[in-house]
């Protein structure tokens, strides 16, 4: 069957815990990790004569957001009641902004590939973005007859940030939520831990065919934390919706549907006839705040250096491709570790090659994030002017920076205890280099007829003689002399 | 002196008995910041009923023979601690034998707590008659203005809205009552409110409900926002000609509406209602003071 005429519609509700110490309306902490029910008070619980104390951090974080996302902030905030019965909300209703968001009509310029390969930006809009607390969490046991609760996150304050109904591909939404991710660590508004569940995505999805202006009729998956499930959900959304539309084979209702990660499908939970009416209305003991103009420009002026301003140092004081400074800068946590291997090693250009190359491809295939990592850049700086002193080959500081990266080895030890010196005695290698070059007639004929890649196969030879410690420098250098000249 | 508490105002580590099954066995770890504050001016609380009172604290006029009773100003003491009832309107109300003796509980009481930040910023209020020459008030008896029909029915959706809101807390989940046996988190939630709310607190948890539902929401709780701002816009407009208003006993429910839809200040005395502006309570207590003779 040909899809090719429909086209998907998306907008995406996300969830961010703000990195705030406290909580939202009471002084329990708001980490991550506690003992269950250990941040909690008779506040946090429900129980009544509690008056709540607005956190002005998280306010001013909201701020920060706006202020990231081009959103235009609200002179006066009011907060609202939203009313719903479950054991994870305690008070039986949450405080959120319905009436009143903090920062409305914003946009967030994303990157993508288009049909040519080619880099082309969109500016996702957004409706809003708004305050309000997190519920607690419902744990399972093991005993299907029992639930228990950890309040611990009831009440940690979260913004939501509301898309218009803006995207078109499942590659659209990955890229939005790792530019949000990036805006968002840069301006210290929130970790984004999307495995620990402070970045999560609410999407609703509807096709129709290309040319039609009507939307079609939208489902919504709730509570996506991972990319691959987000993308499996939007691929696999997109094929039934337009194959019910197609074969009549189901009816499209609108609906909450839940994604199943392990069977890659999704599955109703419950239709727009089911759905709660939150009777949402205002909150009379929180008070209304006012967001003065001198606020915002403080707020402003406390910005850290977002990641596009760091990019164009980068390029500038480092002196990088912007290829290079631009996947630095993307991560806050991965233009730290540059700026201070630079710092130690005083080589930007490796500092980058390493990071970019070796470390981010074991942090992939360990399928870790950069923040999760440790790993000690005057290490990975000692490494570096072991190679740009001779001391050791590439192979083997590649092995080193592996064992850095696993074991936090130390670079100069290893080198000692793995006997790992790099061997630069001209004689030996000259010597290596002749047998080599004698062993392999047949490349010889291959190289003098043009085929220049059996080169490698040459130096490959030259370093097992070595037992992979041959300066690789001589080494092609020698070779080049003999097999460009007349043997 | 001895202070009676209302139910709905805790006591650290004592049962609370509102009257209602639900909070059976909930004894609160904390104290309403009222009675910290009646405890460290040197007075003592008893939490019995009101009958034998010298004073009284409560969130309702109750109505004692020969007493008086002060309604402060919405946002001058402290609802820390306070079971809510109508979040916008709560006010803790002083009932005594004479005003002199309310209004020194009440200067007890009054003023800024850390744990309320909603209240009014001054840390003390000072009540005296002394400075009111109260022939100089100017005193209207039963006003006429456009939306005083409105005034109940206002009330009453305002407070019934923020009423179901405020009880949702009582679940049976986390604490209080829970029934014995129920199948699933719906029927322990369902069951538990169903046993130990009375009919009254249901049919106004209910109304709330109902005014705040998607489809009423406009047409009831909203309209009548709307017309509390124009309410006390237009008696805002009476106190730029006058000190007073003076309401008969028989008016009380429309007293109440008034007061509790404004968060004006009001005195409850023999058979008059006396109503203020904001923070002019001792207008109240002077003039209050020449009914007791």
């Amino acid at each position: 069957m040909s899809y090719n005429n429909y086209e998907i519609v998306m907008g995406i509700e996300v969830h961010v815990e703000l990195a705030v110490n406290s909580k939202l309306f009471c002084s329990c902490s708001a980490k991550f990790g506690a003992e269950p029910n250990e941040n909690t008070c008779p506040s946090c619980l429900g129980m009544p004569g509690f008056i709540p104390h607005l956190n002005k951090n998280a306010v001013e974080l909201a701020i920060k957001a706006g202020l990231v996302t081009n959103s235009e902030i609200a002179e006066r905030i009011t907060f609202d009641k939203k009313n719903y019965f479950y054991p994870d909300l305690p008070s039986g209703y949450q405080t959120t902004q319905w009436f009143s968001p903090i920062c409305q009509n914003g946009g967030v310029e994303i990157e993508i590939k288009n049909k040519n390969n080619e880099t082309e930006t969109k500016i996702i809009n957004l409706k809003q973005i708004h305050i309000e607390e997190d519920a607690g969490k419902l744990v399972h046991g093991l005993n299907q007859s029992v639930s228990t609760v950890d309040y611990n996150r009831a009440g940690v304050p979260l913004i939501e940030i509301v898309s218009q109904p803006d995207f078109r591909s499942s590659e659209e939404v990955v890229a939005y939520l790792q530019k949000l991710r990036s805006l968002f660590i840069y301006a210290g508004v929130s970790d984004c831990k999307m495995h620990e569940g402070s970045m999560r995505a609410d999407i609703n999805i509807s096709v129709r065919k290309i040319g039609d202006i009507k939307l079609g009729t939208r489902i919504e998956i709730k509570n996506m934390n991972s990319l691959k499930a987000i993308v499996n959900a939007i691929e696999y959304e997109k094929e039934r919706q337009i194959e019910a539309l197609e074969t009549g084979c189901e009816e499209l209702i609108q609906e909450t549907r839940r994604w199943d990660e392990e069977k890659n499908e999704s599955f109703s939970m419950r239709t727009k006839e089911d759905a709660t009416d939150y009777r949402y209305f205002p909150h009379a003991e929180v008070m209304p705040v006012a967001i003065p103009k001198e606020w915002i420009e403080d707020i402003k002026a406390s910005l850290p250096e977002l990641a596009h301003q760091k990019l164009e140092r980068f390029i500038k004081q480092y002196n990088l491709s912007g290829y290079d400074a631009k996947i630095l800068t993307e991560n806050k946590r991965l233009s730290e570790l540059f700026e201070e291997t630079t710092d130690y090693c005083g080589n930007p250009k490796e500092a980058a090659n390493w990071l970019i190359v070796e470390l981010l491809n074991l942090v992939r295939n360990d399928g870790k994030e950069i923040e999760d990592i440790k790993i000690d850049c005057r290490k990975i700086a000692s490494l570096i002017k072991s190679v740009l002193g001779n001391i050791i080959n590439r192979p083997s500081a590649k092995e080193i920076f592996e064992k850095i990266y696993k074991e936090d080895a130390d670079p100069e030890e290893y080198i000692k205890e793995n006997n790992l010196g790099m061997i630069s005695n001209r004689d030996l290698l000259y010597k290596a280099c002749e047998e080599a070059v004698a062993g392999d007639p047949d490349g010889v004929k291959k190289y003098k007829n043009g085929n220049i890649k059996v080169f490698g196969s040459f130096v490959g030879s030259v370093m097992r003689k070595m037992k992979g410690k041959a300066n690789t420098d001589i080494v092609n250098g020698i070779l080049k002399e003999m097999l460009d000249g007349d043997i | 002196m001895k202070i009676d508490l209302d139910e709905n105002i805790l006591v650290k580590g004592r049962y609370c008995l509102t009257g209602s099954k639900m909070l059976y066995n909930f004894k609160p770890p904390y104290s309403a910041a009222v009675v910290e504050k009646i405890l460290k001016a040197g007075m003592f609380v008893a939490v019995k009923s009101l009958d034998n009172a010298d004073a009284g604290l409560s969130l309702i006029f109750r109505n004692i023979k020969d007493g008086v009773n002060i309604k402060p100003t919405y946002g001058t003491v402290s609802r820390f601690g306070v079971i809510a009832n109508a979040s916008s309107m709560d006010s803790v109300r002083v009932n005594a034998k004479n005003l002199d003796d309310a209004f020194t509980v009440l200067s007890v009481i009054a003023g800024s707590d850390k744990n309320d930040p909603t209240l009014y910023p001054a840390e003390k209020y000072n009540y005296s008659p002394e400075n009111i020459n109260i022939s100089e008030l100017k005193i209207i008896e039963s006003p006429d203005f456009k939306l005083k029909d409105c005034l109940l029915p206002v009330e009453k959706i305002i407070s019934s809205a923020e009423f179901s809101a405020n009880i949702s807390r009582f679940d049976g989940l986390n604490f209080g009552f829970r029934p014995e046996n129920y199948k699933n988190i719906n029927e322990l939630i369902i069951d538990s409110r169903s046993e130990c709310f009375d009919y009254q607190t249901k049919f106004k948890a209910l109304t709330g409900a109902y005014v705040l539902s998607e489809d009423n929401f406009e047409k009831y709780y909203l309209k009548a926002a709307k017309i509390r701002r124009l309410i006390k816009r237009e008696l805002d407009g009476i106190f730029d000609n006058f000190d007073i208003i003076a309401l008969p006993i028989e008016n009380l429910d429309i007293a109440e509406a008034l007061i509790n839809l404004t968060g004006f200040p009001a005195v409850i005395i023999k058979d008059k209602i006396l109503i203020s502006k904001e923070f002019e309570e001792n207008k109240l207590y002077a003039l209050g003071r020449s009914l007791e003779k």
